[in-house]
C-alpha cells in the first residue's frame, strides 16, 4: 500500500487552523451583545416621552409614566438621564417630580447639543423594585 | 566589521567620532533616554499599558453597557486614542506606533512561523501604499456606515480584528509587513508624522558607510565569539545573511546586552532616512547598531516638506494618500455639523435611495474625485506659473507636502476638539466599568471637558490657522526652491489653496456640532 507523506507544514497548519477556529468560535460565543438592564417582570412598564414632539437643543420637559399591571403607580422615584451617542459627552441627569397620578415630569432637563440622544429612565417602585428603559431620539438645532 | 574603538567595559563612553557629530539636537542625549531606548524591553514597557487598555476595551465593549459615553471601548478608542495620537504627532512623533500593542503578536507569529513553516514574500504588486489607501477608505467608510463611534460592541470587534489581522499578516509574510503595507491607522500616523518634530538619523555617516553588515536594517546577534557556532546551529544568524549578522560581543562599541537584536522591520536604513514615513519609532535600529550611531534628531516641522523628502523618492502613492487624507479629514469634520445632513438628504433624493451606505459611498467618491482634481489642478497651475512643463503627476509630487500639512491641521483640530470636550470622562467611565460589574463605586459623571467650551472654537481655529499658515509658507519655500525668481508667481495658486482650505476648516469649526448616528434621519 502506498502511503503519501504530507507536505511539510501541512499537518501543523491544519492543527493551528483548528486552534484558531476554536478561539474564534469561543470568542463569538462570549461576544454576544449583552442584554441591557430592564428585563424581568413584564407587569411593570415604564414609558417616557418628550412633551415637545420635535425636541430641540435647550430646555425640554420629559414626562414618564410608571405602570404596574396596567395601573399607574404613584410614589416611585424616577431619574431621567440623557446621553449622546458619541463618547465624551457629559450626561444630562434630572430627577422627575411626582405629579401624583403615576406620571412624573422633569423640571430641569436640557438637551445640550443637536444630534442623536438616548434617554434612560431609572425607576424605583415604592416596593424598591427597579426598572430601566432607554428611548432613542433625535434632537434638532 | 569596521575598525572602531572597542569598549568592553561597562562604563564606556560613546566613541569620540560620534560625540559632537553635527545632527542638530539629538533627543537621545537627554539624560537616561538613550539608556532607556537601548534597553531590550523598552518598547514592551510602553506597550503593556496599551495592551491592558485594549483588554479593557474588549471586555467592556463585549460585555459592558452598550452606551458609547458610558463604555471604555468607545470612550478610550474614539476620544482618547485619537486625541493622544495627534498630540504625540505634533509634539514628539509617531509615539503610538512605538507603543502599539499589536506588535506583541510577534511572539505568537514567530511560533506560528516555526510550526507551520509558512512564510511568503509580500507580493511585489502590493509593495506600495495603494492597498493602504483602499483600506483607509474602507475604514473611514465603515466608521460612518456602522457608526463605530457609537457602538462599544463593534469597537471591541474592531480591536479584536486588528489583532487578528496583525497576527495573520505577520505570520504569513515577513515581520513588519502589516505595519508598512496593511495597517490603516499606522499609515495614517506615518502621513501625519510628516510634520513631526523628530526623525531618526545617523550620528556619523562615515560609520554607516564603513559598516559592512548594516545591523540597523538586518538586525544582529551578539554573544561571545566562541558561541557563534551555536547560534549558527540554531539556524538564527549567519553573517551576511539578509536576516541578522553575528557581531561578537568584543566588537560592539557600546554593549547593551547579549542575544538577538532585530533590525528595522519596515526596511529603513538609518543613514538614508530623510522622512518619518514607515518609521514606527520602535528604536530597533538604536538597539541593533553596534556603534551606538543612531540619533533621534529634532527638526523643524516643515523640514520634510521643504526638503522634498517624498518627491525625491517618487512616492506617488504616499503623496496621493496625503492629499486624500486632507479631503477625507474635511469630510469627516463636515459630518459633525448640520449642513452635512442636508447635503446627504439632497444626494439621497438625487440617487433615489435612502440607503445610508450608498449615500456615504457616493459622498466619499465625490469628495475624493473632486478633491483630487482640484488639488492636482492647483498644483499643476503652480508648476505652469513657475515655468515647469512636466505633467500633473510631477506637480502633485512637488507640492503634495502642502496638502499633507493642511491635512495634519484638520485632523488635529478635529480630534482635539473631541478630546478636549470629554477627556476627563475617562474617570467616570472606568468607575462605571467596575460599578456595572457590582463593585461599590459611586460614579461621578460631572467630569468632562478639559477646557471651557467657549475656548473650543478658538483652539480648533487656531490649530487650523497655524497649519494653514505653515502650508502657505511651505508653498512659498517650495516655489522659491524649485523655480527661483519665478517662484514668486508659482507660489500663489498653492498658497491661495492653503488659505481657502483653512478658511473652510475654520468655518466648519464655527458651526454648532450635531452628532448623529443616522445620516438620513430616524426614518431611514
Amino acid at each position: 500500500m502506498k502511503v503519501s507523506s504530507p507536505v511539510p507544514g501541512t499537518v501543523a497548519l491544519r492543527r493551528v487552523s483548528r486552534w484558531l477556529l476554536s478561539i474564534l468560535l469561543a470568542t463569538s460565543v462570549v461576544a454576544c451583545r449583552p442584554p441591557e438592564a430592564g428585563g424581568g417582570d413584564a407587569s411593570r412598564t415604564v414609558s417616557a416621552r418628550v412633551i415637545d414632539d420635535s425636541p430641540r437643543t435647550g430646555p425640554a420637559t420629559i414626562e414618564v409614566e410608571v405602570l404596574r399591571d396596567g395601573e399607574r403607580v404613584a410614589g416611585a422615584s424616577v431619574r431621567v438621564t440623557g446621553d449622546m451617542t458619541h463618547a465624551g459627552m457629559i450626561p444630562v441627569v434630572s430627577d422627575a417630580v411626582d405629579l401624583g397620578d403615576g406620571r412624573y415630569r422633569t423640571e430641569s432637563f436640557a438637551f445640550t447639543m443637536a444630534g442623536d440622544w438616548i434617554l434612560s429612565v431609572d425607576v424605583t417602585y415604592p416596593d424598591a423594585v427597579t426598572r430601566q428603559v432607554s428611548v432613542p431620539l433625535s434632537v434638532g438645532r | 566589521m569596521i575598525e572602531l574603538p572597542t569598549a568592553g567595559d561597562a562604563g564606556a563612553q560613546r566613541p569620540s567620532h560620534v560625540r559632537g557629530a553635527s545632527v542638530g539636537f539629538d533627543l537621545l542625549r537627554i539624560p537616561g533616554l538613550r539608556a532607556l531606548v537601548r534597553w531590550r524591553y523598552a518598547r514592551l514597557l510602553f506597550q503593556i499599558p496599551l495592551l491592558v487598555l485594549a483588554l479593557f476595551v474588549v471586555a467592556d465593549g463585549l460585555t459592558g453597557r452598550q452606551l458609547a459615553p458610558r463604555n471604555v471601548a468607545t470612550t478610550s478608542v474614539w476620544l482618547h486614542y485619537r486625541g493622544f495620537v495627534v498630540l504625540a504627532l505634533a509634539f514628539v512623533g509617531n509615539a503610538f506606533c512605538a507603543s502599539c500593542p499589536l506588535m506583541l503578536t510577534r511572539g505568537p507569529t514567530r511560533w506560528l512561523k516555526r510550526v507551520t513553516g509558512v512564510e511568503r514574500p509580500w507580493p511585489r504588486v502590493l509593495r506600495s501604499k495603494w492597498l493602504v489607501i483602499v483600506l483607509l477608505v474602507a475604514f473611514l467608510l465603515s466608521y460612518e456606515i456602522f457608526s463605530l463611534w457609537s457602538s462599544p460592541w463593534l469597537t471591541a470587534w474592531l480591536v479584536i480584528g486588528y489583532f487578528g489581522a496583525a497576527l495573520a499578516t505577520d505570520t504569513l509574510f515577513p515581520a513588519g509587513t502589516f505595519c508598512r503595507y496593511v495597517c490603516p491607522l499606522g499609515n495614517f500616523n506615518f502621513v501625519l508624522a510628516h510634520t513631526s518634530p523628530s526623525v531618526i538619523a545617523a550620528l556619523d555617516h562615515d560609520v554607516c558607510a564603513r559598516c559592512e553588515t548594516k545591523p540597523c536594517l538586518h538586525g544582529r546577534v551578539t554573544d561571545d565569539a566562541s558561541t557563534r557556532a551555536q547560534w549558527e546551529a540554531a539556524g538564527l544568524p549567519v553573517e551576511g545573511s539578509r536576516r541578522a549578522s553575528f557581531v561578537p560581543l568584543d566588537e560592539v562599541v557600546h554593549p547593551n546586552g547579549r542575544g538577538a537584536f532585530p533590525g528595522c522591520e519596515t526596511g529603513l536604513f538609518v543613514p538614508t532616512v530623510t522622512s518619518t514615513m514607515d518609521c514606527t519609532m520602535c528604536f530597533n535600529c538604536v538597539r541593533a547598531c553596534p556603534y551606538d550611531n543612531v540619533a533621534l534628531r529634532v527638526r523643524a516641522p516643515w523640514r520634510e516638506a521643504v526638503r522634498d523628502a517624498w518627491g525625491r523618492r517618487s512616492w506617488t502613492a504616499v503623496t496621493f494618500m496625503g492629499i486624500l487624507l486632507l479631503w477625507w479629514g474635511l469630510l469627516n469634520a463636515l459630518a459633525m455639523i448640520g449642513p452635512f445632513f442636508e447635503v446627504a438628504a439632497a444626494l439621497s433624493a438625487l440617487l433615489g435611495s435612502r440607503s445610508e451606505a450608498l449615500v456615504l459611498v457616493a459622498l466619499f467618491a465625490l469628495v475624493s474625485a473632486v478633491g483630487l482634481a482640484l488639488t492636482t489642478l492647483t498644483f499643476w497651475l503652480g508648476d505652469r506659473l513657475g515655468g515647469a512643463r512636466a505633467g500633473p503627476l510631477r506637480a502633485v509630487r512637488r507640492w503634495g507636502s502642502v496638502a499633507v500639512i493642511l491635512a495634519v491641521g484638520i485632523w488635529t483640530a478635529h480630534y482635539l476638539f473631541h478630546f478636549l470636550t470629554g477627556a476627563l470622562q475617562i474617570i467616570p467611565v472606568f468607575a462605571h466599568f467596575f460599578e456595572y460589574r457590582g463593585f461599590a463605586v459611586d460614579t461621578n459623571w460631572r467630569f468632562g471637558a478639559l477646557v471651557p467650551s467657549s475656548w473650543l472654537f478658538f483652539i480648533g481655529a487656531g490649530i487650523a490657522s497655524l497649519y494653514g499658515f505653515a502650508a502657505a509658507a511651505a508653498a512659498a519655500a517650495i516655489a522659491l526652491r524649485d523655480f527661483g525668481a519665478r517662484g514668486v508667481w508659482a507660489m500663489w495658486p498653492v498658497g491661495l489653496f492653503a488659505v481657502a482650505i483653512t478658511v473652510v476648516t475654520v468655518l466648519v469649526m464655527g458651526q454648532p456640532m450635531e452628532m448623529r448616528g443616522t445620516l438620513l434621519g430616524p426614518a431611514s
